[in-house]
């Protein structure tokens, strides 16, 4: 397994390390995420592995490395700027709006390329409304009806079954056509169903768009039929990475992944 | 008889339109960064002084003081949460309550020594000939001052529910990580709710003024806003016209049958009645735990 070249990669994350009032989340994580390919951070709970995604969003400072996008510094960012460089992301509890539509919270998620600022928008004229309507437009083609959505479109959210407010959650993500997506736990708590459409989603986004996907589950099964890589974390190390074959077969990551739920696949 | 108690409650419901603009600011505020803002009251005062500067002070006419009031009570807001609430951030919120009672006490203070400690009249913006509704009589300050009132209140809310800033700060209001995550400048929506408020309390300074003559002490009209958005439960910003016209109603009525004593407490009684029964206020969401 060697890694690809720079160029080929989109995130690059360099030596990260970080800590909580003396505990440490994160020990010199390195990793690479290649364009156009799904690449999947897999390890036992409390490995760091939404530490991680935290700290490449900005949620957290980490206290050492590097995180590279296209060539950009993340960490010298502002936290809201990652949307307007391609960033979009999900997270492990539905964190939708709740008091609003579907089409709001998918609007929501191309916040940063309206080019009105504040002032302007919240006059509601001219050039504001022109982008407002264009963009509902493009997010009713692009991401409404590519995730079967139309039906709850301008539905509120409270009311909605899980599976729906999942794929709202991703479909918010995909509104600003990120170029990276990351996705904490897409499928946690979904049905054998729900899971392979929302696997199927993922991989229509990744073949039609091209889009890069750094994604974090628990799903093995589900994962390994659609990552192209996985870098598995344990106590907030990096101790295996690989094609998912090539990891199931390690033996370190059998030892520390003690839930991996296809065991009799795992060399004795 | 009843027809008194009509006019009585239209002239309430007039007054309680001015604390339900001043409770919108407030409530903006809370909901966008839970901060308390207990210098709303000196911000409607020192609002409506900067209009009595430009028309009293340098003769401008309204329609050039009035934006320039304007501007300078959004550059006040603005201050306040950039220089005395940024490098707060972050810092418990009894001591940002603290701050804030400073801002009002040093407002008020500075007002006095600026403008004075009389109440003085603003010029008559608003006609003072009485408006009839039918057959009741309202006073022609408190009339024009609802409509504008109304006007101001009904356009926030549409900016409030339909514009993207309008939906940056639901976002904000609602979970600030993922609001950031859409690429939301939440310290920018933080400073952009103050100037708001700003606005907002200026609007309803000068319409109090209007009705009531200024001095630094109208500020104390605060505490009527703070009732009305206890009770329309801090985070309901349509709520607060609903209570503001509650409270109003009950103030005037009470003072006029009852006397000016009864109007200082009633309407904290009331709130204390509703928290009894409704920890949440009218209109709020879950705030407080359920028991």
């Amino acid at each position: 397994m060697t890694m690809a070249a720079a160029a080929d990669d989109l995130l690059v994350v360099d030596d990260l390390t970080l800590e909580f009032g003396g505990i440490r989340a994160l020990s010199n994580v390195s990793l690479r995420a290649r364009r156009g390919a799904v690449t999947a951070i897999i390890g036992p709970n409390g490995a760091g592995k939404t530490s991680l995604l935290n700290v490449i969003s900005g949620f957290y400072r980490p206290r050492a490395g590097r995180v590279l996008y296209d060539g950009v510094d993340l960490l010298a960012r502002p936290g809201y700027a990652r949307a307007g460089l391609g960033i979009a992301r999900t997270f492990q509890n539905i964190a939708l709006f709740r008091g609003m539509s579907v089409l709001e919270n998918v609007k929501l998620g191309a916040h940063a390329e309206l080019r009105a600022g504040l002032f302007a928008a919240a006059l509601y004229l001219g050039p504001a409304r022109r982008e407002e309507r264009a963009l509902t437009a493009r997010i009713d083609g692009e991401v409404i009806d590519f995730l079967r959505l139309a039906a709850f479109r301008d539905r509120e959210i409270v009311g909605l079954p899980f599976g729906v407010q999942k794929q709202v959650e991703l479909a918010r993500s995909l509104a600003a056509a990120p170029k990276l997506l990351l996705l904490d736990e897409p499928f946690a708590g979904m049905n054998a169903t729900e899971k392979q459409a929302m696997a199927d989603d993922i991989r229509r986004t990744v073949d039609a768009r091209g889009t890069t996907v750094v994604m974090i589950d628990h799903d093995m099964k589900t994962l390994m039929a659609l990552t192209e890589r996985v870098v598995v974390l344990n106590f907030g190390e990096v101790i295996a990475e690989g094609t998912p074959a090539e990891v199931q077969a390690d033996p370190r990551v059998v030892e520390a992944y003690i839930g991996v739920p296809e065991a009799e696949e795992a060399p004795a | 008889m009843i027809s008194t108690i009509v006019e009585l409650s239209l002239v309430g419901i007039a007054s309680g339109s001015i604390y339900a603009l001043g409770a919108m600011g407030f409530v903006l505020i809370y909901k966008a960064s839970g901060v308390f803002n207990f210098a709303m009251g000196e911000m409607m005062m020192i609002g409506a002084y900067f209009l009595y500067t430009g028309m009293v002070i340098f003769g401008l006419p309204l329609a050039a003081a009035l934006p320039l009031a304007l501007i300078a009570s959004a550059a006040t807001a603005a201050g306040i949460e950039r220089f005395l609430l940024r490098p707060l951030l972050g810092q418990p919120h009894e001591v940002l309550i603290k701050v804030l009672f400073g801002t009002g006490a040093m407002l008020r203070g500075l007002a006095g020594l600026v403008w004075g400690q009389d109440i003085v009249r603003l010029p008559e913006i608003l006609p003072r000939k009485p408006v009839f509704l039918g057959p009741f009589l309202i006073p022609g300050t408190l009339a024009w001052g609802m409509l504008a009132m109304f006007v101001v209140f009904g356009g926030f809310m549409l900016y409030y529910r339909f514009s993207r800033t309008g939906v940056a700060i639901r976002a904000t209001a609602e979970d600030q990580s993922t609001a950031e995550a859409m690429g939301i400048d939440i310290r920018g929506i933080f400073s952009f709710t103050w100037i708001v408020a700003g606005i907002l309390a200026t609007a309803a300074g000068i319409v109090g003024a209007s009705v009531n003559g200024l001095s630094p002490y109208l500020g104390n009209f605060a505490l009527e806003v703070i009732a009305v958005v206890l009770l329309a439960g801090l985070t309901s910003i349509g709520g607060t016209m609903v209570a503001g016209i509650i409270v109003g109603v009950m103030l005037t009525l009470l003072g006029y049958f009852l006397g000016g004593a009864w109007q200082q407490f009633m309407p904290y009684l009331l709130v204390l009645l509703v928290m009894l029964v409704r920890p949440r206020g009218l209109y709020g969401t879950k705030l407080v735990e359920r028991l």
